[in-house]
């Protein structure tokens, strides 16, 4: 009791607020997580795989598309624990820039000829397949050393890492811990690699679905009437649609090879469509949960004061009402990330999520199983991608077990 | 009752329509049609296929055949395997994935039932707690991680199953185990969590006053009010052990309809990936309706509207 410490101790009473300080939701939600065993250890284990994936370029492991058929399907191996690996063609690098401007400018000569041919509509095909095949050029030309080594396309970050990793390990990388498959290419490297395709796919799919989710159900709940119920009644049907079968025929549609071909002009490649068609599915549970708790909180006293200083409709909703969602969604966040990434998982082991060269730990499974004959297994194909993907959507389901129960004690053992 | 069955087939008219329309102008809208092959076909050849499949007529005119089609339950041919229409594919894969199919659920509700029970009955004991572990890992895991590992110990290790086929009892084991995992850790959550409701209620109290054995006490008195959210589970896990099957009959090598509407994606065979489509969302609604009625039936408080 504050007031009987403060009584207690004379001196601390002209400053009585010290003492009375209460504690907000969330620190209060937090002190309740931290003395969760099982979830803390999660929370660690995932930060700790987010950061390994997020630094992979900078390991020394080995380049995750490097095929050395000689090597096809070695054991798991650890001795000897360092490899020879073959050097960063820095002179190539370094020649890039200038051979990239080269190609710049006669790309900016070709984007006028394209929008000339779009005013007088002549050769428009020709003057856009130049277009294209040039750009396709100045890739190629920044991405060659890397390639040559093995990599997969890389961002400008990811470059940069790749060549601080080979100034600090020089030509050095850890031998095969996780063995080599069909084509001899390093397992632990590509388990990295992956994590980094499966945990972006996790996160960035949820976050869409959130966005979707949460303005849907904060419209509807706050609107009311007719367009609540129109709106809801739009949901239900879309519960009632085996969304993985729809969500397969969308990708195989949207894969057909023109098609990418001109997504892929817009810079929508096969994992952003991934990232929004996934999203776009997951919002139907959240739009629900948040709907329930805007309704509850819709005739609360706040929003009746913001109303009568005449704050517009779209002020309460986006500033005063979801706010209050925080907690809801949180909780909902850390479970969805799971099974998002368990979707991605499941979409790529049967060939129609992420696409090679990229990897993620759906595929390398993929690959494992599709390489069992009755005779021989290559236990370690399937093994290790198995207990990567296991061991993340592991900790992830207790954490997110953890934040329902630290955030909302009404729930627990739901 | 009777508004509630002519509201719901309504609704699922409603849903089918969307789901065939959309998919149908999807489908269309693709450039280059189903027939472009490497080798080009004579234009008398290509007359008469288009023919065949209608599409030499206007857009909303193939909707309109198309659509009285699938409404007169034909599907049409498949595009890509040679004199099979989408109706024949299913008549042929489809008593497959529903062996499969209910012996995964049989799998699923027993093993999570008992699970869930056993571990409400053991709160706070070590078995509690291992059982629950065990089925947060079922819930976490992918089926396909599920079946790999499986492969390794029941093929591998210990030569009890074989790996992959499907004719025998034998060859139906591994897969739907595989296929039931996910939901038998499920349905244990949440069997475990109504069965402490149920066991912290009054008549369970005046039972036990009146003193019925524990047995029959957990079995007749509790576990009929304890099935109500498991019930419920089902219409969402009957979903799931469509979809999971997808991935299980492709590691396994079962010829079911899994197998061939992934096949359908992959080859680009529009006509059938519909066609299975339009019958997975049938399926699904006539589960959940299935589910709706018998939840009338365990809870008389229940009323259908």
């Amino acid at each position: 009791m504050p007031t009987a410490r403060s009584t207690e101790a004379g001196g601390i009473l002209l400053t009585p607020q010290v003492s009375r300080k209460g504690m907000s939701l969330s620190q209060d939600a937090w002190r309740r997580l931290r003395k969760n065993r099982v979830a803390m250890i999660s929370l660690v284990a995932i930060v700790s795989i987010c950061i390994l994936a997020f630094l992979t370029p900078l390991l020394p492991l080995q380049a995750p598309d490097h095929a050395q058929t000689a090597l096809q399907y070695e054991e798991p191996t650890i001795s000897p624990f360092w490899l020879p690996t073959k050097p960063l063609d820095m002179e190539l690098v370094s020649q890039t820039p200038q051979v990239v401007a080269h190609l710049e400018t006669e790309l900016t000569d070709l984007k006028l000829r394209y929008e000339l041919a779009k005013q007088s509509g002549e050769n428009l095909d020709n003057a856009r397949r130049q277009l294209r095949r040039k750009e396709a050029e100045i890739q190629d030309t920044i991405q060659a050393p890397y390639r040559q080594l093995g990599y997969p396309s890389l961002g400008m970050l990811s470059r940069a890492m790749v060549r601080a990793r080979f100034a600090l390990f020089g030509n050095q990388c850890i031998n095969s811990l996780c063995g080599r498959d069909l084509l001899g290419r390093d397992l632990l490297s590509r388990l990295f690699w992956g994590a980094r395709i499966s945990l972006l796919v996790g996160l960035v799919a949820t976050i869409v679905s959130l966005v979707i989710g949460v303005n849907y159900g904060a419209i509807s709940g706050y609107c009311g009437g007719w367009i609540d119920d129109a709106m809801m009644r739009f949901v239900d049907v879309l519960y009632s649609v085996p969304f993985i079968f729809v969500v397969i025929f969308l990708l195989t549609i949207l894969g057909e090879d023109s098609i990418a071909d001109e997504l892929a002009y817009w810079g929508i490649n096969r994992i952003t469509v991934f990232f929004l068609v996934v999203g776009a599915i997951y919002w139907l549970t959240m739009s629900r949960v948040v709907r329930g708790q805007v309704i509850s909180l819709k005739h609360e006293l706040f929003v009746e004061a913001a109303r009568s200083l005449a704050a517009s409709q779209s002020r309460i909703i986006f500033l005063h009402l979801l706010p209050n969602l925080l907690s809801v969604v949180l909780v909902y966040l850390t479970l969805t990330i799971p099974r998002v990434m368990l979707f991605e998982a499941f979409l790529s082991f049967l060939g129609l999520g992420v696409e090679p060269p990229d990897v993620s730990w759906g595929l390398l499974a993929n690959e494992g199983i599709k390489v069992i004959t009755p005779v021989k297994i290559y236990w370690w194909l399937i093994l290790f991608p198995s207990l990567a993907l296991g061991a993340t959507l592991l900790a992830l389901n207790f954490l997110g077990d953890g934040v329902r129960d630290a955030l909302d004690p009404r729930l627990r053992d739901a | 009752m009777t508004s509630f069955m002519v509201r719901r087939l309504l609704w699922m008219a409603i849903t089918l329509l969307v789901v065939y329309t959309v998919s149908f102008f999807l489908m269309r809208s693709v450039p280059g049609g189903p027939f472009d092959r490497e080798r080009v076909l004579e234009p008398e050849i290509m007359k008469n296929i288009e023919k065949r499949y209608n599409l030499d007529k206007p857009l909303y005119q193939q909707y309109l055949i198309e659509l009285g089609k699938v409404v007169r339950g034909d599907l049409g041919y498949s595009y890509k395997i040679n004199d099979y229409t989408v109706n024949e594919v299913i008549a042929e894969g489809l008593p497959i994935s529903v062996a499969l199919g209910s012996l995964a659920l049989i799998f699923a509700t027993t093993l999570g039932l008992v699970a869930g029970v056993t571990s409400a009955v053991l709160r706070g004991t070590w078995g509690d707690v291992l059982l629950m572990l065990i089925a947060t890992l079922g819930i976490a895991l992918p089926n396909f991680v599920i079946a790999g590992i499986c492969i390794i110990l029941f093929v591998f290790l210990l030569p009890l199953f074989p790996a992959a086929g499907w004719g025998d009892f034998n060859q139906l084991v591994l897969p739907a185990f595989c296929l039931g995992a996910p939901y038998a850790a499920y349905i244990a959550r949440i069997a475990r969590t109504s069965m402490l409701d149920i066991l912290s209620q009054d008549h369970i109290r005046t039972a036990r006053a009146k003193g019925v054995g524990p047995l029959r006490l957990i079995l007749v008195h509790a576990l009929r009010g304890a099935l109500l959210p498991v019930v419920s589970f089902l219409g969402p896990a009957v979903a799931g052990i469509l979809t999971g099957s997808l991935v299980v009959e492709q590691i396994f090598a079962i010829p079911g309809l899994g197998s061939h509407f992934v096949q359908a994606a992959l080859q680009k065979d529009y006509t059938l990936a519909m066609g299975l489509v339009l019958l997975y969302t049938l399926l699904l609604y006539v589960m959940n309706w299935l589910v709706d009625l018998s939840y009338a039936l365990l809870d008389p408080r229940v009323e259908l509207e």
